[in-house]
């Protein structure tokens, strides 16, 4: 920053440097002839045939030892043993070297969105935005003890994207927060980026359910997400217990 | 040789327009008290998904200094806009009821769940939609210039306060521009306080997925070039270790995203991130 804003003064103070010294004005003159003259212009074309030349060899020379080195390299890869080197920290036993996770690609059809492509509005009247906008999706209807829901829409052209729903659940055992969002296209959004890679699943009835959970101060926080009838559905649930949780929630989702 | 002359002059005219045009810009940089926060969810073309994951053999998850519950709320009114100084402000004060009720009347935030308090979700309640406006107007919210400034966010924040017959304080946890003073953190969350910090950008981290088959975890984070106001609440490190060696610490501050989905997340320190200042808010009888 400080060289971008030192750069500025000196242009500046430019004009008047030029229209006070004369000295300069030559020098600058001379500068510019060398750099942008005829005799540059030529020794320029010259510098760039021959960067041309040695990057047309590069690319040759590459394009047939690499394949080559890569074949024979393949085999004796895969016949290293594990590394034995001992650890500082414990390890319950030496692992193979995990394989890097790609990054979750969205759908070949559907579009990545950030929120900030997105505004939101309140949706009191979750029948009616259905069918307004053509959708069939599940959400609470029942057993909460409060919920409120809401809307994002692409704001470019103001259509649809997703659908989300907060609400809190009581039972004999204390409280859930459950926060449900609804995406009902291949699109993918930047809110639920963090339902990607979960691993651990299990089945409610017919729904194959992704999910992870994760504990803090006696409360679990799981994540979880699973398709139907061409929704995608990503479920949150915060509270003290996890046994059966997903499969309440879920149960009581499509009931 | 006229037209080199030319060029020369139209070089140093466009290097006046350009410096005038940009020294704006670099002054109200300078100046944090200035500086209007403004973005309840990133701005158009200010963010990217910056999402990766860590391989490792074991790592350990330091929680010592992890707040788990607090208020954490989003605006759900339509007519206000850059209102995230107003949203840190009522998921402060949320907080805070549970332990001084008096700050939004008639309202609890929260309930015993198990063993702990637990705050109940965002679901819109009518008191806390009204502290959102109140602050909204006490901190003079796109009153100036979208946004608020600091000094009008926590001018608006201690005039609720006191005006509810309580203290209230700031006391600075600012060290530079990507890390705060972890051992004030530390202080804070031990009075079970929580603080409020400004960026003028800033990171956001959703959330992890550790897989402990595949030994890897996935961080889901974003980075926005956006001034932003959140709540901040605690700190935890994660320390990754491979054939033996901790390669990896990653320090990880708690904060309310103040975004549209209310999300409880972190801010990764040492990383994409200008912090202008961060304070613990005191209140007190």
């Amino acid at each position: 920053m400080r060289k971008e804003k030192d750069i500025f003064e000196l242009i500046k103070q430019y004009p008047e440097q030029t229209e006070t010294n004369d000295a300069a004005l030559q020098e600058a003159k001379s500068l510019a002839r060398k750099r942008y003259g005829r005799q540059a212009q030529l020794r320029r074309r010259r510098w760039l045939m021959r960067f041309a030349s040695v990057a047309v060899s590069c690319v040759l020379v590459f394009a047939i030892v690499l394949p080559i080195s890569l074949l024979f390299s393949h085999n004796q890869m895969t016949e290293l043993p594990n590394d034995p080197s001992g650890s500082v920290e414990p390890q319950p036993e030496p692992q193979p070297e995990p394989e890097p996770e790609p990054e979750p690609e969205p759908p070949s059809d559907g579009i990545f969105f950030l929120t900030e492509d997105l505004t939101v509005s309140p949706v009191s009247d979750t029948e009616r935005l259905q069918a307004e906008n053509g959708l069939s999706f599940a959400y609470f209807t029942e057993g909460a003890l409060q919920t409120s829901a809401e809307a994002y829409y692409v704001s470019e052209d103001r259509s649809y994207a997703y659908f989300m729903q907060y609400s809190f659940f009581i039972d004999e055992f204390g409280f859930d927060t459950v926060n449900l969002g609804v995406v009902s296209s291949n699109n993918t959004f930047e809110a639920f980026d963090a339902y990607a890679g979960l691993t651990e699943e299990l089945w409610v009835d017919d729904v194959h359910v992704l999910y992870s959970v994760s504990y803090a101060d006696s409360m679990a926080q799981i994540r979880c997400t699973f398709q139907e009838n061409g929704n995608h559905y990503f479920l949150e649930i915060r509270g003290a217990g996890t046994e059966g949780v997903i499969e309440k929630y879920v149960t009581l989702l499509f009931s | 040789m006229v037209l080199q002359k030319k060029r020369l002059v139209s070089l140093a005219l466009a290097g006046v327009l350009a410096a005038s045009l940009l020294t704006p810009c670099f002054a109200s940089r300078t100046s944090a008290s200035a500086m209007a926060y403004s973005s309840e969810g990133p701005a158009a073309g200010s963010s990217e998904l910056v999402s990766y994951t860590i391989e490792y053999d074991s790592y350990i998850q330091n929680n010592d200094h992890r707040r788990v519950h607090v208020a954490s709320y989003n605006n759900k009114n339509p007519d206000h806009t850059n209102s995230c100084t107003a949203v840190a402000g009522t998921n402060i004060i949320g907080t805070y009821d549970k332990d001084y009720p008096n700050l939004i009347p008639n309202f609890e935030p929260g309930a015993i769940n198990g063993s702990v308090y637990m705050y109940y979700p965002n679901v819109g309640f009518p008191a806390v939609t009204g502290l959102m406006d109140t602050l909204y107007d006490l901190m003079q919210v796109n009153q100036v210039a979208p946004g608020a400034t600091e000094q009008q966010c926590l001018n608006g924040l201690s005039q609720y306060v006191t005006g509810k017959g309580y203290d209230i304080s700031y006391s600075s946890v600012y060290e530079n521009s990507t890390t705060v003073d972890l051992d004030k953190i530390e202080d804070m969350v031990a009075a079970g306080k929580v603080g409020i910090i400004f960026c003028s950008k800033f990171n956001y981290v959703y959330g992890f997925v550790f897989n402990d088959d595949a030994k890897t975890v996935r961080v889901s984070k974003a980075n926005y070039n956006s001034a932003h106001a959140m709540m901040i609440y605690g700190y935890i490190v994660i320390d990754y270790y491979k054939d033996g060696q901790k390669f990896l610490s990653e320090t990880y501050l708690q904060a309310t995203s103040g975004f549209s989905t209310a999300d409880k997340g972190y801010i990764k320190l040492n990383d994409y991130l200008t912090i202008e200042s961060a304070y613990v808010v005191n209140i007190s009888e």
